[in-house]
């Protein structure tokens, strides 16, 4: 199991939210909506032998403030657990692609206002957890 | 080596290798204290060895597609064989095998919450004397 496979196996899962690009690595420049998939945290030797390793992501939601009320309606559609949320999505398929043995979407946090290259988002930051060796 | 970090041990139950799914392994041994003291001890309390008992713990990751539930669902209610090496499956005088003969007498194949690894504990008593080898 490889940490690249991990992160293709989380943007397979959240590219199936109709209208949400989806970036494996940090990008440069943002194209809102989009969703950033950064590596925080791994916890290893879970299990003897190296049975499990625990991979903590984050995956920050980044849409475009031209209206701040269309803004907060598109970044609540993510946020509300059901069809066409962040967890919904990440959790269709929970091996993500065989690269894993489990995963969860633990919480969401940090909603607010990013600014990026002087122009001014609205955001929020997923915890992922991912089961792996 | 000598001082160890305790990442790599072998444990298997039944013949069957499951180190990758667990997380912590406790033998413990003991026996009993049977007191002689007896007037001429100098004024000190004496006693020896009784009969001697032992457990097996274990810290397990539960995966109902591999043969963790498979095996243990079998075996329980009878007796089986747990065996440990602190580093490794290749016996030897630095790496010594502990074959423990256990009643396995419980097993909780589902014991989480929401939201957690699924895991479990057992803890299972001695069957028989342990036996440790080297070679």
């Amino acid at each position: 199991m490889s940490i690249a496979l991990i992160r293709k196996g989380l943007g397979d899962n959240l590219s199936t939210i109709r209208g949400l690009r989806v970036a494996e690595t940090i990008p440069d420049q943002v194209n809102p909506p989009v969703a950033v998939i950064s590596l925080q945290t791994v916890s290893y030797d879970g299990a003897f032998q190296g049975g499990l390793t625990t991979y903590s992501f984050m995956v920050t939601v980044i849409v475009g403030r031209i209206s701040e009320r269309t803004a907060q309606r598109t970044l609540d559609a993510y946020i509300s657990p059901g069809v066409g949320s962040i967890k919904t999505a990440i959790e269709s398929e929970r091996s993500l692609g065989g690269s894993a043995f489990d995963c969860r979407v633990d919480g969401m946090s940090n909603v607010g206002s990013v600014t990026i290259g002087d122009i001014t988002y609205l955001a929020a930051d997923f915890t992922v957890t991912v089961y792996g060796n | 080596m000598a001082k160890q970090v305790f990442t790599n041990a072998s444990v298997t139950v039944n013949g069957v290798d499951f180190s990758d799914h667990i997380a912590a392994v406790t033998i413990d041994q003991s026996a009993d204290e049977i007191e002689t003291t007896a007037f001429g001890t100098a004024g000190w309390r004496s006693r020896v060895t009784g009969l001697k008992d032992g457990s097996v713990q274990l810290d397990w990751h539960q995966d109902f597609s591999s043969s963790v539930d498979a095996t243990l669902s079998t075996a329980f209610g009878s007796v089986g064989t747990v065996v440990v090496l602190p580093n490794g499956s290749s016996v030897s005088a630095t790496n010594p095998k502990w074959t423990c003969p256990v009643v396995i007498s419980g097993y909780s194949p589902v014991a989480g919450s929401v939201g957690d690894l699924l895991t479990f504990s057992t803890t299972w008593a001695a069957a028989g004397a342990f036996a440790r080898a080297t070679a």
